[in-house]
């Protein structure tokens, strides 16, 4: 397992390090942003920059599929040691670990920024977690997008599809607000993404 | 896992996700009409006013002195105010201070400013501040207290012996005094945090018609929706006479977040909106209701809703109360009356209504369209009005087209949820349809069941008229299905249950159905002539065995049956061709 | 262990509604070498490929060591050795990164016979797979199929690209491979000189079919090429069943026949042959008169 893991990261370090970076420039964002006072402008880069960030992971899944397809390359490692459903297992995880450690630095420095603040009273305790929730939840949907849309040999609509469905679902926090409901949604179509695409790997021609 | 688990649990999955997106981009349709029917009608209808108000005795028409009357005018802002319900302004603002998710109350950036705010864990309410304190050498210096306030009582330090707020109702604006209903102890308090002392009013019975949902400053999606006190002018002001009849100037206190003033501090009253949108007076001395002040205007609808207004069922209130000063030797002043202002569900009608001190209502005003002969620029006299409500959907040019398309959407959706809508109506908060994927609040068929002038089976009656295209969509795309499914042969249970979730579930079923069916090209089937499924071991329609007339193997077979391996002596086996 | 490594049965596949394999079926026993023979578009390599998982079967079941091809668990990957048709190996990686993916998945790895091959190949470890010859990524697919020292070793035409030395030095691996208790091989090829010298069971596939399916000295054996000299015209009809091949001129014909047996025999000598001999067939002849098209064939009902 780690060595497909590995494989996977190293195939796709291009996607992993730049999710990283805009997660390093919403960092620097918010700190200076904060710095200056300006919260507004605080809010308005963080959500245009999560909105890259999503695009981001949403390459990342489209990357592996597209370039397992194009290489063949689950045509040799599905001849080794390795199931299907550890092949996709892999990937996934790396997609996971490539949001975590995208958002979680985010996170931390917002929680930095907010004790700084020392304010008497917190608004609503629970707004950050539920935020940071709806966000990475968004974010891992928009990944399994990728996964989906990426196993296709039209280069046409995978970026045409990759962008009309990361916009269409990242709307669903817009319309849900960051809250609960929007939460459980984001949970069942994630797992609801990744049966299919699991059915789809296991069952695809090599 | 057998493959036919594998397959249901891949057409649940699938079905998921097209249910997911498919709703969300018909929300977003949704929300695009809306906004363009908004757009059509704000310029136009946008602003009501009543003048004269006919609130004040000493305002008459034939007085040489007075220039303009007073009056009230409710104002909608450009904004579609539906946007407030979207989710994500829904979710900010319900958790911002003041918000019913939000524990504080009052806050500010600088230190010295004040913050007030509920400690849930303690079960009182906290008020952080600053005094300014003058030495006795003429300099000022700044003393920060804190108080803690429970039903008990005030004391600057947390202790259980001042009990326990439950569920607070509070009145962010007004701090002196601090009034709060606490719906978990029925009872009104107000907190007076100078003197660090609360005032207990009477806990309300069981059975006590009361229920409220809002004290002070009465108002919801205030961004969207404006009453104001228009004063009166005079040439000159009028000489005092006697101190019995003096007639005073109307002043108005509009109640906001960084008003100094409120009627509070005037007339020891304060406004409380009840669930069932009644408006109370109550006494904050004694904290006791001293009577009705009014009621949310019900605004016109496209199918009259209701004869009363909930909080719930208008997507923006707003109460402005009115109060009167006295000059004389006591600079007193009076209640004189509230103007309260409402936007309909779908914000396309607005209703102003004045009340006498009293509560009764003196006059109201609705939301028009004046329509005009020739081009409608306004020089020729208007030709006859028209509800803006009317307006919004038929009226102005592009609305039948707006109307039509919001039909077509609300009918593209499945008809179980359209019918779900029709039940749940009266449950939904107005501004809820910018945040709801799976019901439809604003939809006709919602609409249609608030509808009071027929009875349930009529309007159950209209309500499935509206829903026939959505039904005649889904029958049409249930027979698609079932011929689909008899070609690719489906079984029958499984065509059966396509069907039903297809009428179910409308067009996300079929586009599911679409992306999971059987992706295998069929072929002529040798005996019946039809197209078959090669996967299956018969032909699904005439039941014969599998041949592949385009391969023709030869007759002639060398195969070794593995148990007669080693029996070289014997004939040599010949294996029979038989049908498979 | 099972006895029977490979069992196929009944298997059908359709490729866009083109019959390719039409209720195959067959058993490769334990420690055989099992040669897969067939003209281009048979349905070797799809075969193949449904054994190893990598495509479904439109009907039927196909397992390997025992267990459902579509369902084959990790191990059971890890204890078979997939030399492919094309030789899928990841372009883009340098040899050295591709065997350390492939020694990192494996459940064993004979790094000395691993280390031997590479040698005796001299591939080089620092170029890329892409940039190796058709001939170099051959040896190299073979290396890793070898190296994790598999229980049954699938070859789909591995000798396809090699040269006459590399092509030796294969067969000799292979040979090597089957002195060793309880391997199994079941391989595809072209070079039927190659399949002669070390296939213990022949299956040849015709029109979907499996119409061979036996040991070498039984096929040999059982399939006769005969040429016949009659006193007049050699007959139209002979009412010998099983006919692979008939050729006629004038007197003479040569008749290549199935399941050769004392009662044709006893029916051809109703003719009254003036002479009968036994031609040799090599398994070359064999395959091409088991190939031939159909319409070239005299027809004739089947038994």
């Amino acid at each position: 397992m780690l060595s497909l893991i590995g494989r996977e990261v190293y195939d796709h370090l291009v996607y992993v390090l730049a999710c990283c970076l805009v997660s390093a420039i919403t960092i620097g964002v918010m700190i200076l942003t904060s710095v200056s006072g300006i919260v507004q402008a605080a809010y308005v880069s963080s959500t245009i920059l999560m909105l890259v960030l999503f695009v981001g992971l949403c390459a990342l899944g489209a990357a592996q599929m597209y370039g397992d397809r194009a290489n063949r390359i689950s045509a040799l490692l599905s001849t080794l040691a390795v199931t299907r459903s550890r092949i996709l297992a892999a990937r996934v995880l790396v997609g996971v670990l490539t949001l975590l450690a995208s958002l979680i630095p985010v996170l931390i420095a917002a929680l930095i920024l907010l004790s700084l603040a020392a304010l008497p009273a917190a608004f609503y305790p629970r707004m950050i977690w539920e935020v940071s929730a709806a966000v990475a939840l968004t974010g891992f949907a928009c990944y399994c997008i990728g996964l989906e849309i990426g196993w296709t040999t039209s280069k046409t609509w995978l970026i045409l599809g990759s962008f009309l469905l990361v916009a269409l679902l990242a709307s669903l926090v817009f319309a849900k607000g960051p809250g609960l409901e929007a939460i459980a949604i984001l949970l069942l179509f994630i797992a609801a993404m990744l049966v299919h695409t699991w059915h789809k790997f296991t069952s695809a021609s090599f | 896992m057998n493959g036919q688990r594998r397959s249901l649990i891949n057409v649940v999955a699938t079905g998921v996700v097209v249910m997911t997106l498919v709703l969300l981009g018909l929300f977003w349709a949704r929300c695009a009409c809306s906004d363009l029917r908004h757009s059509l009608l704000s310029g136009v209808t946008g602003v009501i006013e009543i003048r004269p108000a006919r609130l004040f005795p000493w305002e008459q028409p034939d007085d040489p002195n007075l220039t303009t009357a007073s009056g009230v005018r409710a104002q909608m802002s450009p904004m579609n105010p539906l946007l407030a319900g979207l989710g994500v302004v829904h979710y900010v603002q319900r958790r911002l201070p003041g918000g019913p998710y939000s524990n504080v109350y009052r806050w500010g950036a600088e230190p010295s400013d004040p913050w007030v705010y509920y400690d849930a864990s303690l079960g009182q309410m906290v008020y952080k501040g600053t005094d300014r304190i003058r030495k006795n050498d003429g300099t000022g210096t700044f003393r920060y207290f804190t108080y803690y306030a429970g039903p008990e009582g005030v004391s600057e330090a947390p202790d259980e012996k001042l009990g326990r707020f439950i569920a607070p109702v509070v009145d962010p604006f007004s701090l002196r005094p601090w009034v709060i209903y606490d719906s978990g102890l029925r009872g009104f308090f107000a907190i007076h945090w100078q003197e660090r002392t609360i005032t207990k009013g009477p806990e309300l019975a069981a059975g006590d018609m009361h229920r409220p949902v809002q004290v002070g400053l009465l108002s919801k999606n205030l961004m969207s929706l404006r009453v104001d006190f228009l004063p009166a002018s005079f040439k000159s002001r009028p000489a005092s006479a006697s101190s019995d009849a003096v007639p005073g100037e109307a002043e108005s206190q509009r109640l906001t977040p960084v008003a100094v003033g409120d009627i509070c501090s005037f007339v020891k009253r304060v406004l409380v909106l009840d669930a069932s949108g009644r408006i109370d007076l109550l006494d904050v001395d004694t904290l006791e209701f001293v009577g009705e002040a009014g009621r949310l205007p019900i605004p016109a609808t496209l199918f009259r809703s209701s004869t009363a207004v909930t909080p719930d069922d208008v997507a923006a209130y707003c109460v402005e109360p009115i109060v009167v000063s006295h000059h004389g030797a006591s600079n007193s002043w009076t209640y004189a009356g509230c103007a309260a202002g409402a936007l309909s569900r779908d914000a396309t009608a607005m209703r102003l209504e004045l009340f006498d001190p009293n509560g009764r209502l003196v006059t109201s005003k609705d939301t028009k369209l004046l329509r005009y002969t020739g081009t409608g620029n306004g020089q020729s006299p208007p030709r006859d009005t028209i509800s803006s409500v009317r307006a919004a959907y038929f009226g102005v040019p592009g609305a039948p087209t707006l109307t039509a398309v919001k039909f077509a959407l609300e009918n593209l959706h499945p008809p179980v949820f359209l019918l779900s809508s029709y039940l749940a109506a009266p449950s939904f908060e107005a501004t809820s349809a910018y945040r709801s994927l799976v019901l439809l609040p604003e939809s006709f068929v919602a609409m249609q069941a608030g509808d009071i002038r027929a009875g349930p089976i009529h309007r159950f009656y209209i309500a499935g008229l509206l829903m026939l295209p959505a039904i005649g969509l889904v029958v049409l795309l249930a027979s698609l299905v079932a011929r689909d499914g008899m070609k690719v042969g489906l079984s029958k249970d499984a065509r059966a249950i396509w069907i039903i979730g297809t009428v179910v579930f409308g067009l996300p079923a079929y586009i599911t159905y679409r992306l999971t069916r059987p992706s295998i090209r069929l072929v002529t089937c040798p005996n019946c002539g039809q197209a078959r499924r090669p996967d299956m071991e018969r032909c699904h329609r005439c039941g014969s065995l599998w041949i592949v007339p385009e391969l023709t193997p030869p007759a002639w077979r060398v195969v070794e049956l593995p148990e007669r391996a080693g029996n070289e002596s014997s004939a040599p086996a010949q294996e029979t061709i038989s049908e498979a | 262990m099972p006895d029977t490594v490979v069992e196929v049965r009944n298997l059908v596949k359709y490729f866009d509604g083109r019959c390719v394999l039409d209720g195959v079926s067959l058993a490769v026993p334990r420690g055989c070498i099992y040669g897969l023979l067939g003209r281009n578009g048979s349905g070797k390599t799809t075969m193949i490929r449904i054994l190893l998982g990598l495509e479904p079967p439109t009907r039927g079941q196909t397992f390997v060591l025992g267990e459902d091809s579509m369902r084959l668990s990790a191990k059971a990957h890890g204890r078979v050795g997939y030399v492919a048709e094309g030789h899928h190996l990841i372009q883009s990686y340098k040899v050295r990164r591709l065997v350390g993916l492939c020694k990192g998945l494996s459940l064993q790895w004979n790094e000395e016979l691993f280390g031997h091959l590479m040698e005796m190949f001299r591939l080089p470890m620092d170029r890329k797979v892409r940039e190796l010859s058709a001939g170099m990524r051959a040896q190299l697919n073979l290396s890793l199929a070898m190296a994790i020292d598999p229980e049954l070793l699938i070859l789909d035409d591995p000798t396809l690209g090699l040269d006459t030395v590399a092509r030796r030095q294969f067969l000799e691996l292979a040979i090597d491979v089957i002195q060793r208790q309880g391997r199994t091989i079941l391989f595809s090829s072209h070079i039927l000189g190659d399949v002669e010298r070390i296939a213990d069971r022949i299956g040849v596939l015709v029109a979907g079919k499996l119409v061979v399916d036996c040991t070498l000295e039984q096929l040999k054996s059982r399939i006769r090429r005969l040429r016949v000299i009659f006193p007049r015209q050699a007959p139209e009809d002979l009412y010998i069943t099983e006919i692979v091949n008939q050729q006629r001129q004038g007197r003479e014909m040569v008749l290549t026949v199935a399941n050769w047996n004392p009662q044709k025999q006893a029916i051809l000598e109703t003719f009254c042959p003036e002479s009968c001999t036994d031609l040799p067939m090599t398994l070359e002849d064999i395959f091409i008169e088991c190939t031939r098209p159909a319409s070239a064939l005299p027809q004739e009902s089947e038994v």
